[in-house]
């Protein structure tokens, strides 16, 4: 029997449009307070003390928080880092989140963090591992997570399970949620021939906790080819907003993230994708509005 | 016990005595947060942002690879003159 | 078996040895394996480059963007992160420069490097509470030379034969370009201390008493080797003031009595 975990213990996060914080608009949110419905956060840079955390306790007090960890390595065969998940779980027990997410993806090998999201072989032995890293994670933290679905440039000879079945498998063993990344999907769907559509139409609804929007731009390899490349650079594709759209209408109302952390913008290009991302949520028609909570 | 460590006692009793000490300032915190706000940026290193640094691809990783025998500091140290000899000893 | 592909790929990133990893791939039409794993490796090196550049952005100033760059791969492929949190990465840092052919006419560069550390060690360091001095008075008289203090961990300690606080402080400014004036770097050693005790990280050039008064309570002196330490070089040091300055700091976190 899967243990049954909170799915969180602070504030909620709303079924809403949310951006991730990050550092150069710290001092405005502060300040200004404008109207955002929730903000993400990369859990590893309030592993410390000092300002960054001071600042966080007043960041929380006006908004939801989520806590989306970029460097745990749920890939990792060597299991995960006893220290990083003591220092997860005193920010997730001082800040309560709304949500805790992480990646499927792998960073670490035999004590070396590549700082990188590297992809995973999709194999019978990588899904137990993953599997294994989760409910690690999910019991050290006494709450569940969410993982996310990874942007990917290059596939494994050995892959055996598609990516989605992948994704799919890991929740329902688990208990976890997922993270859906539609712009991740896309990118990864454009690099390996495949059909972005297809990937969605295989997530069951009621598995999906939150969804991830971001800018990605297309790099040439050489003469002959290119490559899409997941980096968090730009305003959300209007290809990548097609296929958000169609995820609401299978999902419903989630809570809806834009990521921006290359060349960030100012505040208020960011806040306008936000609002471009809401405005998807509250088109939703009603039937598909509901569907969340009859699922 | 040597005449210094005598001295070093006299003066520890007198830093230490009521009277000192109730002169002694108190730390004031006010102002010194929104004082460092101001700052945060200046060298602050995001722990890990890792999922916003696909920023390039191919070859273009060959900026790191310049030969040793080829590097020659060449930022502001021109402007960073002696220490080409052996330092002053520590006291 | 996954332990091996992940090896193969730590081998391609940091070692450029592709060969291995580039058999895991699955071909793809017009690309070659090796320039899919080599955005991976860029990935790592510009992240991690990215980490230590902003950790030490005077010692970048004064060698030049190309130099840090070459030097913090060469660092980076020797001494690779070893966890996820980069708050930690960079500390070896300055002594990989201290050992850096190209850079060995720079000796006052990994002390720059040093104290540039040191802050962003204090930046991140954990929070503690301080103690006032104020809580000594409860000490017996009698006891008083035998009191121990526990220093905030945010603190570190710097001496440089060279005059790095000038160096670091005026790069700090942004004051030095092509017609700035000449820095001697040996006008002075420098007697450093850096901590953040509270929000604010103190940068401060102390004097050379102030400097081994610290260093030896630091290192787990009692009050009274380190008060003796201090008057061996400078009979007129003013324990008194100094003591005022270091707890209105908030530098200490504890104390303790040790018999001798």
């Amino acid at each position: 029997m899967m243990p049954h975990f909170p799915v969180s213990s602070g504030r909620d996060i709303p079924l809403a449009a949310g951006i991730g914080l990050r550092g150069p608009h710290k001092r405005e949110i502060l300040d200004e307070k404008p109207a955002i419905a929730w903000l993400e956060v990369h859990s590893e840079n309030y592993f410390g003390g000092g300002l960054p955390v001071r600042m966080l306790e007043e960041i929380r007090v006006d908004y939801p928080l989520s806590f989306h960890g970029v460097a745990l390595s749920l890939g990792s065969c060597d299991g995960l880092s006893t220290d990083h998940l003591k220092s997860l779980k005193t920010i997730v027990d001082r800040f309560e989140p709304g949500l805790v997410s992480e990646h499927v993806s792998w960073s670490e090998v035999h004590g070396t963090h590549l700082n990188d999201l590297l992809p995973l072989p999709y194999t019978q032995e990588a899904l137990d591992i993953v599997c294994r890293n989760i409910h690690h994670m999910q019991d050290f933290l006494g709450r569940q997570i969410l993982v996310e679905n990874p942007s990917t440039y290059l596939e494994y000879k050995h892959s055996t399970i598609p990516e989605a079945d992948f994704m799919v498998e890991v929740a329902t063993r688990t208990g976890c949620k997922l993270l859906l990344d539609v712009n991740n999907i896309f990118v990864s769907a454009q690099n390996h021939n495949l059909d972005a559509f297809d990937y969605i139409r295989k997530i069951p609804p009621a598995l999906v906790g939150e969804i991830h929007l971001a800018g990605h731009s297309e790099i040439k390899v050489n003469s002959r080819a290119s490559i899409l490349i997941d980096d968090h650079g730009s305003k959300v594709k209007n290809d990548v907003w097609g296929l958000f759209e169609f995820t609401l209408q299978q999902t419903g109302r989630v809570p809806v993230l834009v990521e921006w952390d290359t060349d960030v913008p100012d505040l208020q290009t960011l806040l306008a994708e936000a609002t471009t991302a809401q405005r998807y949520l509250d088109n939703l028609p009603a039937r598909a509005k509901e569907k969340r909570y009859a699922a | 016990m040597k005449t210094t460590k005598v001295l070093a006692l006299t003066a520890i009793s007198t830093a230490l005595s009521l009277s000192a000490i109730s002169l002694a300032p108190t730390p004031v915190q006010a102002k010194e947060m929104e004082k460092c706000y101001g700052v945060v940026k200046a060298g602050h290193n995001d722990c890990a942002n890792a999922a916003g640094t696909h920023s390039c691809a191919g070859h273009a990783t060959t900026d790191g690879d310049a030969g040793e025998w080829l590097l020659l500091p060449k930022g502001t140290c021109d402007k960073l003159v002696g220490g080409s000899t052996e330092p002053k000893a520590k006291n | 078996m996954l332990r091996n592909t992940q090896k193969d790929f730590k081998d391609a990133v940091l070692n450029k040895d592709f060969s291995s990893a580039a058999n895991d791939i699955k071909p793809k039409r017009d690309i070659d394996p090796i320039d899919l794993i080599q955005i991976h490796l860029n990935n790592s090196m510009k992240s991690l480059t990215k980490v230590l550049r902003s950790a030490f952005p005077v010692t970048e100033q004064i060698v030049g963007e190309q130099f840090f760059t070459a030097a913090a791969y060469k660092f980076i492929q020797e001494n690779p992160p070893q966890s996820g949190c980069l708050t930690y990465f960079g500390g070896d840092f300055p002594a990989f420069l201290a050992e850096f052919e190209p850079a060995k006419s720079l000796k006052y560069l990994p002390d720059v490097a040093r104290l540039e550390w040191a802050w962003q060690h204090a930046y991140h360091a954990v929070d503690e509470k301080a103690i006032d001095l104020k809580d000594l008075i409860k000490v017996d008289s009698a006891r008083q030379g035998n009191i121990h203090l526990k220093f905030n961990n945010s603190i570190t300690l710097i001496y440089s034969p060279y005059a790095i606080d000038t160096i670091w402080e005026r790069h700090k400014q942004g004051f030095v370009d092509e017609e700035s004036e000449e820095i001697d770097v040996e006008d002075h050693a420098a007697y450093m201390m850096v901590a953040r005790p509270r929000w604010e990280v103190i940068v401060r050039t102390l004097d050379v008493t102030s400097y081994v008064f610290l260093e030896k309570l630091k290192k787990g002196g009692s009050l009274i080797e380190a008060t003796d330490a201090a008057l061996q070089i400078e009979p007129r040091f003013n324990l008194q003031k100094n003591l005022a300055t270091f707890f209105a700091d908030g530098l200490f976190t504890h104390y303790y009595l040790k018999e001798e």
